[in-house]
């Protein structure tokens, strides 16, 4: 994992992961509902960034199942995206923390 | 046929922009997630999903191909080529040669082509047990040629030459980069070497015999599909990874090769000038060129360290 903060998609995915498994539309409606309908997830980009994270080892497939005659493949997050999705949280809260801190700093004066 | 079909066939349609094997991977959910997603009673794919499949696709292609030209069998590719060049041109330049021999033309002297053909060829009969002293003998070959290149930059630049030049720094590459014509034996079979030994007779038999009276374009449908054959003749008979990183190196000679010959012919019909060759057509040429030392040098360092 490099030094750069995820994308906001990938963090978003990972956090939607974090549930439990879920299948595809599953991830794109929970990311939508985690970010207050801010990101809505396409189905190209959705399934870009899932084999990218499968190829960096970070979700893997959980199980599939046939619903109405469709595929229906569930994805759950690897101990190593846990660890990465933890990684980017405290970086993030660490910088939440910076800057609220100054901002009320710059209220005060 | 229904609405959620008509849909479905469309959206199927625009899965083709991802690879293959994505598809195979992903195909079916993509197609179940997006009917999901999909107003009822809509016969077409929303604009906005068009576009994410489209851009989708392109970047899994590129994504997949940048990890395919990374990895470390540069060095093969390389190897390939150290061998490819010489043999190719030898092949070019003993059909010239047998030919002028022949007593009903007369032996016509000593051609410019045999100079540059012998500098490419001798490193890397020496690589055989020298590798990096034929490197150095095709570096220096490849300084003196830029060298007379250069001082008739005020005049004009012979594509030809400037290809030759090109084809040396490859070269030198090739032999630094790999381990030489050895490795190359190990890789290529004889229908491999066969392929190359076509190529080098077809252009010294072109060096011979050129139809000047052409169009510009047929010369062109011709090179293209001399080009092609050559392609497709090295993709058959070595490894896909390694015959796609050889045509990548192989093209950075001979494009600006195609470009003289093009515009000779065009000068001939009458329709140009000779004397202009296009300097920009190098721009990409080295580019390339940059391009592909970069990635053989990345596999080379990468395969010793990691």
């Amino acid at each position: 994992m490099t030094n750069q903060g995820m994308q906001e998609p990938t963090f978003l995915i990972l956090t939607a992961l974090a549930a439990g498994a879920q299948h595809g539309y599953g991830i794109m409606t929970d990311v939508a509902r985690i970010s207050g309908d801010r990101v809505r997830l396409r189905a190209g980009t959705l399934y870009a960034a899932l084999d990218r994270l499968r190829g960096d080892g970070l979700i893997d497939a959980d199980r599939e199942e046939i619903v109405d005659g469709r595929l229906r493949r569930y994805y759950r997050l690897t101990p190593s995206g846990a660890d990465a999705l933890a990684a980017e949280t405290a970086r993030m809260r660490s910088n939440a923390a910076v800057a609220a801190r100054r901002l009320r700093k710059l209220a005060s004066t | 046929m229904n609405d959620s079909a008509a849909l479905e066939r469309r959206y199927r349609r625009l899965l083709a922009w991802f690879p293959a094997e994505h598809r195979r991977e992903y195909g079916e959910e993509m197609v179940s997630v997006l009917l999901a997603s999909a107003p009822r009673g809509r016969r077409r794919p929303r604009l906005a999903d068009s576009f994410d499949l489209m851009a989708g696709g392109l970047r899994a292609r590129l994504r997949r191909r940048g990890a395919g030209l990374s990895d470390a069998r540069w060095p093969d590719a390389l190897a390939v080529c150290s061998a490819a060049l010489p043999v190719t041109l030898l092949a070019a330049l003993a059909v010239n040669y047998l030919w002028n021999l022949l007593p009903a033309f007369g032996f016509s002297g000593v051609s410019d082509f045999y100079l540059p053909a012998l500098a490419l060829a001798l490193p890397p009969l020496i690589a055989l047990r020298y590798r990096r002293t034929a490197a150095l003998a095709a570096l220096a070959a490849a300084a003196w040629f830029w060298f007379l290149l250069l001082g008739s930059l005020t005049v004009w630049i012979d594509g030809l030459e400037a290809s030759y030049c090109v084809a040396l720094l490859v070269q030198v590459i090739a032999l630094a980069g790999s381990s030489g014509p050895r490795r190359a034996a190990a890789i290529m079979s004889w229908k491999t070497w066969l392929v190359l030994s076509a190529a080098g007779i077809t252009m010294g038999a072109a060096s011979i015999y050129y139809p000047w009276s052409l169009r510009t374009w047929q010369a062109a449908a011709v090179v293209l599909a001399f080009l092609a054959a050559v392609g497709a003749g090295l993709a058959v008979t070595l490894p896909a990874p390694t015959a796609l990183r050889l045509l990548l190196l192989l093209a950075v000679p001979a494009v600006p090769c195609a470009v003289w010959l093009l515009q000779f012919t065009a000068a001939m019909a009458g329709n140009a000038s000779q004397h202009s060759f296009p300097l920009l057509t190098f721009l990409p040429v080295l580019l390339l060129a940059c391009v592909s030392a970069a990635a053989a040098w990345h596999a080379r360092h990468g395969s010793k360290t990691g």
